[in-house]
């Protein structure tokens, strides 16, 4: 099978997995767009080089771009947008609390916290996608929750206590 | 534990929407790579027939990183009207342990008026006397030798821009079970030389924090206990604080009892101001315990009601003291309508309420330091608008009266971080910014030789064009 017909299946199957985990990266719809948008560009420009399944290759674009973007792109503001319909849920509130509790995680921090918690990546897995040592990955993780601790209490059943 | 929060995670995820990606990507991506295969083939031939322009760019930049554009320097030196971020590629990390720009190893660059780390990256200081960017290879300087995400390391300016602060480590003990020296470090700026501060606690003290007394006398610092350090990696536990004496050579740690939230504040006649990290909701205000600890004498603790808690998003944000001590300005962390200045004699909170529709969702708000005991000056970042995510140099006073102002007097590159740091003692009420111009960015040495060969390559394709038509001609001609 061509190279171009393993890409395009590739972006079919993929993208909307793709899709959360840059939502959850970025917090921001329209940059996770532009963020899986990179990711398969860079991708189809290396798919000769990679070996194996493409998807880690890709995922490690979209955790180390959306680091390097963050220090270049302004904060703009964030509206609820249309797919964010009101959730008749009582733990809605929950929700939007982490969400913004999110946001003020350094970029680093949150996609430490993806990877670990969304990704479902050991810490020995998330230190080699992000290129950084196993020690950094366990203190920023700590700080992450710490910090999630300090700034959103009301959160405190979903990451438990300081341990 | 983490159940809760990755079905919270997984919840949200759930939510985006899935990105369009445009037909052509596939088509695009393999234009661009036959692009960058051209390019290669034509610098490795250039490379081959050794063009003497080649030679010319491997001398290394001259520091500093951008020089300063004023037309004269200023004696007395001033802060610039506007900073401008280090583009990212003279920032990155090369493979022998450099950076891709010309970083400075001899430290006397004079005075300065404005410096940040933001990793990856040295730290940068712009000098007060002709707004040049210089980029420091500060000895030890822990924002080079971690991963600091979040952690942070610390770096602050003097108020006078003479001396720089900062943590430091290393290098790293042959014994593993041994600590990692470390500690803090202050930099003179006129001379070039270094004093050093070691700090001991567990296996290393990681310094996240330094503050500066109004007076430039006085330094205070946060860190963090190592429980491990190692060269690749490391565990710490616990917060600690101390200050640092005029001249001295050793730190005093402040009570370990306090609640260290990594704010922390010094004035000029070593009081050191403690904010708490755990603001509890009282009543739907936040209570903060705000510890003020003595030089000599009992600790005195103000519970402070602030709307929201005081630490902004990802930086430590600073408390500062107005010279005579009397006042607190704080950080302010959600997007909000006012400033916050704590007066220190009896815990009251003073407002200065932003004008009107100046910021319409609100802005945050970072302590910079006093202009005098009634001006202070601040980093405020609107949180939406034209302006939103830049920083605002904002000389302020306490409260909205009568003779009361705001004024909006430098603008900040809103990739700098919160923590850049200002020598507000070059500000005056005549004279509080000066427009220099924007600086010129030199390209990596790296760069320089693409464009060498670049460059030749088109002079060795001209030549032979004309060589061409030259032989043509002649055949033509006979």
């Amino acid at each position: 099978m061509s190279d171009d017909v393993d890409f395009h299946e590739f972006v079919v199957a993929r993208t909307a997995a793709l899709s959360r985990t840059a939502y959850l990266l970025t917090g921001d719809a329209q940059l996770a767009e532009d963020l899986v948008q990179t990711a398969l560009f860079q991708a189809a420009r290396s798919w000769h080089r990679i070996q194996g399944h493409p998807e880690p290759y890709v995922r490690r674009i979209l955790y180390t771009q959306n680091i390097s973007w963050w220090r270049r792109r302004k904060l703009h503001e964030t509206t609820l947008l249309a797919h964010d319909a009101v959730q008749h849920n009582p733990d809605s509130d929950l929700r939007l609390t982490l969400e913004d509790a999110l946001r003020r995680l350094t970029p680093k921090q949150r996609t430490v916290l993806v990877l670990r918690y969304f990704e479902d990546l050991t810490e020995a897995q998330t230190a080699q996608a992000l290129g950084i040592g196993l020690g950094t990955v366990k203190s920023m993780t700590r700080q992450a929750l710490g910090r999630l601790r300090v700034l959103a209490p009301e959160l405190a059943e979903l990451i438990g206590s300081d341990s | 534990m983490t159940e809760p929060l990755r079905g919270a995670l997984a919840e949200i995820g759930e939510r985006a929407p899935v990105a369009h990606v445009p037909h052509d990507t596939w088509t695009r991506a393999r234009r661009a790579r036959r692009r960058e295969l051209v390019g290669s083939v034509a610098a490795l031939a250039l490379l081959v027939a050794g063009s003497a322009g080649v030679v010319g760019s491997l001398r290394h930049d001259p520091a500093p990183v951008a020089a300063g554009g004023a037309s004269d320097r200023l004696s007395d030196g001033a802060i610039p009207s506007q900073v401008y971020a280090v583009p990212d590629r003279l920032r990155n990390p090369t493979n022998d342990a450099g950076w891709s720009g010309p970083v400075e190893s001899d430290l006397a660059i004079g005075r300065g008026s404005v410096a940040w780390w933001s990793e990856p990256g040295p730290p940068a200081v712009i000098t007060a006397a002709d707004g040049g960017y210089h980029l420091l290879a500060l000895p030890g300087f822990l924002g080079g030798t971690i991963d600091g995400g979040g952690l942070g390391a610390g770096l602050a300016l003097s108020p006078d821009g003479t001396s720089l602060a900062y943590g430091w480590s290393g290098p790293a003990p042959a014994n593993a079970n041994q600590a990692m020296p470390s500690g803090v470090r202050v930099v003179d700026l006129q001379t070039g030389s270094v004093r050093t501060l070691a700090l001991h606690g567990g296996k290393g003290v990681l310094v996240t924090q330094v503050s500066w007394s109004p007076d430039s006398r006085w330094i205070a610092w946060t860190g963090q206990t190592a429980v491990s350090w190692g060269a690749s990696s490391m565990r710490f536990h616990g917060e600690v604080q101390g200050r640092i004496a005029p001249g001295a050579t050793t730190s005093d740690p402040l009570p370990s009892s306090l609640d260290a939230g990594g704010l922390l504040a010094i004035s000029d006649d070593g009081l050191a101001a403690v904010l708490g990290s755990s603001p509890r909701k009282v009543d739907g205000v936040f209570q903060t315990p705000l510890n003020l600890v003595p030089v000599r004498g009992r600790t005195v603790t103000r519970a402070v009601g602030t709307p929201t808690p005081v630490t902004i998003g990802n930086d430590p944000a600073r408390l500062a003291f107005s010279p005579d001590g009397r006042l607190l300005s704080l950080a302010t962390t959600s997007p909000g309508q006012f400033a916050s200045v704590l007066r220190v004699s009896d815990g009251r909170l003073l407002a200065h309420r932003f004008p009107n529709g100046l910021y319409p969702e609100g802005a945050t708000v970072a302590p910079l330091g006093w202009l005098d005991d009634t001006h202070l000056v601040s980093a405020v970042t609107p949180h939406s608008g034209d302006t939103a995510g830049e920083h605002q140099l904002v000389m302020m006073t306490p409260t909205v009266g009568r003779h009361s102002t705001y004024h909006i007097v430098g603008r900040t590159d809103g990739s700098l971080p919160v923590a850049t740091t200002v020598a507000v003692d070059l500000m005056t009420l005549d004279k509080l910014t000066v427009d220099f111009p924007a600086p010129t960015w030199p390209w990596p040495t790296e760069k320089k030789i693409a464009v060498g060969l670049a460059a030749g390559l088109g002079a060795a394709g001209m030549a032979w064009l004309v060589l061409t038509l030259v032989r043509r001609r002649r055949l033509l001609a006979r």
